[in-house]
């Protein structure tokens, strides 16, 4: 297939990566956490079923997204969405709001799973669909690299980033990146650009990420000076504690 | 004296321990040793679906593994402690707030995380508690 010989088949396929990996952690570390609590033979089963599950449910996704983003202006919508995703990556919003469940049986916990799929995939799912820019081979590409990450990885892609939080916010100006590319690619803007300012082609995408960039890291920073005086939880000290009924 | 030794699983932070260990007798008694791991905290989609107790469980778990290998030599030497874990975004400023809260004479940690490549992309704590502790920091590398 000629596609693979070209550079920007090339570079597509890395942004996917990229986005793949800063979009899978938090789903990854939902598939582990929900059957956690299930006895270790179940605990297998849950994840393979509620995985395989997930699987079907982002190749129906992401055709439906392919779809969507042929119609006129669909693409800047999915641009929109794009970048409030980027950004959200780079705000801290103080975890355990604790709205789920406990999963105590296999049906239980498999259901967690898919439902978190089924929301937490959406970014991603569009991510995909935004980059590939129609390339069936790209698309396949993007969910047979996204599926194992999600599946396999549990805990460990949180723990990377973490630990090297640059990859998140590469992560961010790479999504702002392919929000501005699908800006200038939309049927309502391309003519237009394509006749009168066909500098924003380059331009617009790398303005995309330097803003998304700069808006996450002052939103975090804001973030970060109203929680400040949060008091600190001693949770080693509950280590032994009874779990809380529901 | 307090003592706090900020712990992130590391061998810096194990020879930050180490440290307080090779010279526990000259501090001025009593002395009293706090460990602290930090767990990240999850995302708030996270929280959406999965139970809070199982989330903290997650912690508790992480947290302690964390700390095993510094607990075991502080227990090897028959030295008393006591342990912390705390979730939240930013490791520094817990380790500030901990030393402000508990009035902490001084804390001892690693200079930098897992290895060197981590020291230049991590954005460093050390230098974030050296900076605002407004205790004495000792750094060990």
């Amino acid at each position: 297939m000629s596609e693979f010989a070209t550079s920007s088949f090339w570079l597509a396929l890395a942004q996917i990566i990229g986005v793949d990996i800063v979009l899978s952690g938090d789903n990854a570390v939902v598939i582990a956490l929900a059957a956690r609590s299930l006895p270790p033979a179940q605990q297998r089963q849950a994840v393979i079923w509620g995985s395989g599950a997930a699987v079907l449910m982002r190749v129906c996704l992401i055709i439906v997204a392919v779809s969507l983003l042929r119609l006129p202006g669909l693409k800047l919508v999915g641009a929109a969405l794009l970048l409030w995703i980027a950004v959200q990556l780079l705000v801290p919003e103080g975890e355990e709001a604790g709205h789920g469940t406990a999963a105590s049986n296999l049906g239980g916990a498999i259901r967690t799973i898919l439902l978190a799929d089924l929301a937490m995939s959406l970014d991603n799912v569009l991510a995909i669909a935004a980059v590939a820019k129609g390339s069936i081979v790209l698309l396949i590409l993007g969910l047979a690299v996204s599926i194992p990450l999600v599946v396999f990885t549990s805990t460990f892609l949180l723990k990377v980033m973490d630990r090297f939080p640059i990859i998140v916010t590469a992560g961010a100006g790479l999504l702002g990146y392919v929000a501005g590319e699908m800006m200038v690619t939309d049927i309502f803007t391309a003519p237009w650009i394509q006749a009168n300012a066909h500098w924003l082609h380059n331009a617009l995408p790398v303005t995309c990420a330097v803003l998304v960039v700069a808006v996450g890291k002052f939103l975090a920073a804001r973030a970060r000076a109203r929680h400040g005086a949060t008091p600190l939880v001693d949770i080693a000290a509950e280590e032994s504690s009874p779990r809380e009924p529901h | 004296m307090k003592l706090l030794v900020p712990i992130d699983g590391s061998d810096t932070s194990l020879r930050a321990v180490d440290a307080v260990i090779a010279k526990v007798d000259a501090y001025r008694p009593p002395v009293e040793i706090h460990l602290l791991n930090v767990q990240h905290a999850l995302r708030k989609d996270v929280g959406q679906f999965v139970d809070r107790d199982e989330i903290r469980r997650y912690h508790q778990d992480e947290g302690a593994r964390a700390l095993a290998a510094a607990r075991a030599r502080l227990d090897a030497k028959g030295i008393a402690y006591a342990a912390h874990i705390f979730v939240a975004d930013d490791p520094a400023s817990v380790v500030v707030q901990f030393v402000k809260e508990r009035k902490v004479d001084e804390v001892i940690m690693g200079s930098h995380g897992r290895g060197e490549l981590a020291q230049i992309l991590m954005g460093s704590v050390a230098r974030e508690v050296l900076r605002s502790a407004g205790v004495p920091v000792t750094l060990v590398s």
